[in-house]
Formats: structure tokens, sequence, C-alpha cells
């Protein structure tokens, strides 16, 4: 006779063994009287167990609804990556206005440059900087830089600071920014609106459906 | 509508999905299916129906907080019930006192809500014997024996391999074979 198989007993009870352990255990199960007797038993104590009834609550089904509802949070925590999407979309309309506010800023503070160097104000310094930025000499230099790239970079910014002042056709340039701004923040708005709409977002009710129904 | 949406023949994956967009309504409508279910299986971990009742709203309370990391490809049950056991076994282990076998086996007729129970004085003996086991062997079983949980849905629920399900459910059945012993034989 092969080796008792108490050890799988129980999961044989439960359903829990297949193939090639199944087999052994069963085949095991039809010649050993004392593993009949221990599934016998397991059986027993399984039923015993049962008749055990479910304990008497003390709360209704609504009841325990409503006080788990008194203390639940309004949403569920969002994931970390939702939370920064939520926060980024809650401070949209700020950092386009913020957006809006540097460039303009930029452009006013490039207009007056250009106005002074014209005027003949602001030294050599000044004029010389802009007098590179326009020949495409080594504005680098200016600031201890080295390099073409360096001066590339510098040249094409003192340019787009020129060409965008109030005064050129920058004056279409900083139109266009502001009417796509605009036109971005107006979407904001549009989805904000939808949002509200929904009825998961605010709208929904604080309290539990205790009826069911 | 939406009340109608989340009646009572809704199907569960919906109620999870809007649950997780943060409709009250449909977690009150989980909640209430899987009520009976959590109370039933703290209460076997500890033998207090009150505790069971408050740490069964304070497992769902952690389930809605938590609703957005659920995984569908486990039961929702399953979830809400390794909630519940991990919080319950938590209390279990901080407070090794938690359980007074004698306060149990002195309730008596009269002492409340469980005064019906402890009459039935096999019913104590059962609650009795399965609070003498270890908590970790005594979760086993009842998720096994009352909520019919497969080997690796307690695995699962528990965070255990399944070979730890299998040792531990033959420990508590055999240790509970010797302290039920005299009941068995009058079957």
């Amino acid at each position: 006779m092969s080796e008792h198989v108490n050890a799988w007993l129980g999961a044989y009870y439960d359903g829990e063994l297949e193939g090639r352990r199944l087999s052994a255990v069963e085949k095991h199960l039809a010649q050993c009287s004392s593993c009949q007797q221990a599934l016998k038993e397991l059986k027993e104590i399984s039923l015993l167990l049962r008749s055990s009834p479910d304990p008497e609550v003390t709360l209704s089904a609504d009841q325990f609804v409503a006080q788990v509802g008194l203390r639940m949070s309004r949403m569920p925590d969002q994931p970390l990556w939702q939370r920064a999407i939520s926060v980024g979309w809650q401070w949209t309309p700020v950092g386009i206005l913020g957006l809006w506010s540097f460039l303009q800023a930029v452009f006013i503070v490039a207009g007056i440059l250009f106005l002074a160097v014209n005027l003949g104000f602001g030294g050599e310094t000044l004029a010389s900087l802009v007098s590179s930025s326009q020949t495409g000499s080594s504005v680098g230099d200016l600031f201890l830089l080295q390099g073409e790239s360096v001066n590339e970079i510098l040249r094409t910014g003192l340019d787009l600071l020129r060409t965008g002042g109030p005064f050129g056709w920058g004056l279409f340039v900083n139109l266009g920014i502001s009417v796509a701004l605009g036109l971005l923040y107006c979407s904001w708005l549009v989805s904000w609106w939808i949002r509200t709409r929904s009825p998961n977002h605010s709208e929904m009710p604080l309290e539990m459906n205790l009826n069911g129904n | 509508m939406t009340h109608r949406a989340n009646s009572p023949e809704a199907r569960e994956p919906e109620l999870i999905t809007k649950a997780q967009r943060g409709d009250r309504s449909a977690f009150g409508e989980l909640v209430r299916r899987h009520r009976r279910g959590v109370i039933n299986v703290v209460y076997r971990m500890c033998g207090d129906i009150h505790f069971a009742e408050d740490m069964a709203q304070e497992a769902f309370l952690r389930a809605w907080q938590k609703l957005a990391s659920y995984q569908p490809h486990a039961p929702f049950r399953n979830w809400v019930y390794r909630i519940a056991t991990n919080a319950a076994l938590d209390v279990l282990r901080k407070e090794k006192d938690f359980i007074n076998i004698d306060d149990v086996q002195l309730a008596g007729p009269g002492a409340g809500p469980e005064a019906k129970l402890a009459r039935d004085e096999l019913g104590d003996r059962i609650k009795l014997a399965i609070l003498s086991l270890p908590p970790a062997s005594r979760a086993v079983l009842i998720l096994r024996e009352y909520e019919a949980l497969s080997y690796r849905e307690i695995a699962e629920t528990l965070d255990i391999p399944m070979g730890t399900v299998m040792s531990r459910l033959n420990f508590a059945r055999n240790k509970l074979r010797q302290l039920l012993a005299p009941d068995l034989e009058e079957r």
C-alpha cells in the first residue's frame, strides 16, 4: 500500500486537487480504511462548522449603508498620476494667463529696448548688443560664451525681440499669440462646463441610495 | 435615473465603474450587497458582533478610498474581504487580549443581540473552538468553510502562497477535530 495521504485529504475534500495528485489520492483512498476514516471525519467537521448560524446583526442594511455613507469622503482617493492631471487641469487657466502676461511683458520690454536704441539712449553696450544681433557677430562674447551655436541662438532670440515689438510686424505676432491663447482658454472653459454637467461630478448626491431603487 | 441604474439588479462591474468615478450611490449598492459577508467574516474572526459591524464599516471606508486601485481581475467581494480580514488581523495582533474566551463563554440569555446565539450551546462551542485557533489559521478556515473561497482566492485575499493556505487549513481542521470531538461523536 502507498503512503497515507492525510496531508492531501483536505485539498481533496475541497476539490482542489487535479491531475496525477488527484489520481494518486483516489487510488490510495480506495484501499486505505484509515484515510477513508480521516476523510469522513473531515466531512463531519466541515458540516459541523457550517451548522453554526450566521450572527444576528444589530444594524439593518439601510442603517449600515447610511452609516458608511456618513463617514465616506466626497470622492475616492485618486492615484498620484490622476491627482497630478487633476491639479494641472485646475491650474490650466492660471498657466494660460501667466504665459500671456509673460509674452506681453517680453514684447513691451523689447519694444522699449529697441525704441531706446533708435532714439540713441542706452549707451554703447545696448547698441552693440542690438547691432551684433543684427549683424550676426559674436554676441556670445558679451556673455563670455563661445561657439557658433551659442551666437546663433542669442542672435535669433534678439531678432525675435526686435521684430516682436509693438512698432513692427511683431504686433501681428503678438495678436496671433493672444488669439491662440484666448482660444485655448475658451476651450478649457467649454471642457469645464461639460465636466460640471456630468452626473458624476459635483452634482452627485451626497447621501447614499438607501432604498436601493 | 441614477437610482434606477444603481438598482439591486444592476451588474456589479457597472456599479464598480460608477463608484470609481465617484458615484456614492453605486458604492452604496455595493456595500448593501457585500455587507453581510464582510460582517460574517469579521465576526467569525473576533466573536463580537459590534466590533464586526464597526470593522466592516471601516473596511468599506478603506475600500472607497482605495477604489481607484481596485483591479477587476479579482471579484470585488474578495477584495473587500481582504481589506476586512487584514484590518481584523491587525487589531487582533495589536490587542492580543482582544478575545477573552471567558467573556464569550459567559454570554448568556438576555445578554443583548447575541442572546439567541448564546442559547445555542453547540453554536457557542463551535464559536469558541474557532476563536481558540491562531488568527492566521482562523482567517483561512473562515474564508474556506463559511465563504467558500477557493484556495487560490484565499491565497490572493490573504496574500500568502497556496501551500500555506493548505497547511493552515489542515492545521485548523485537525485542531477543531480535537476540540469538537464530543460533538462529532454525537452526530
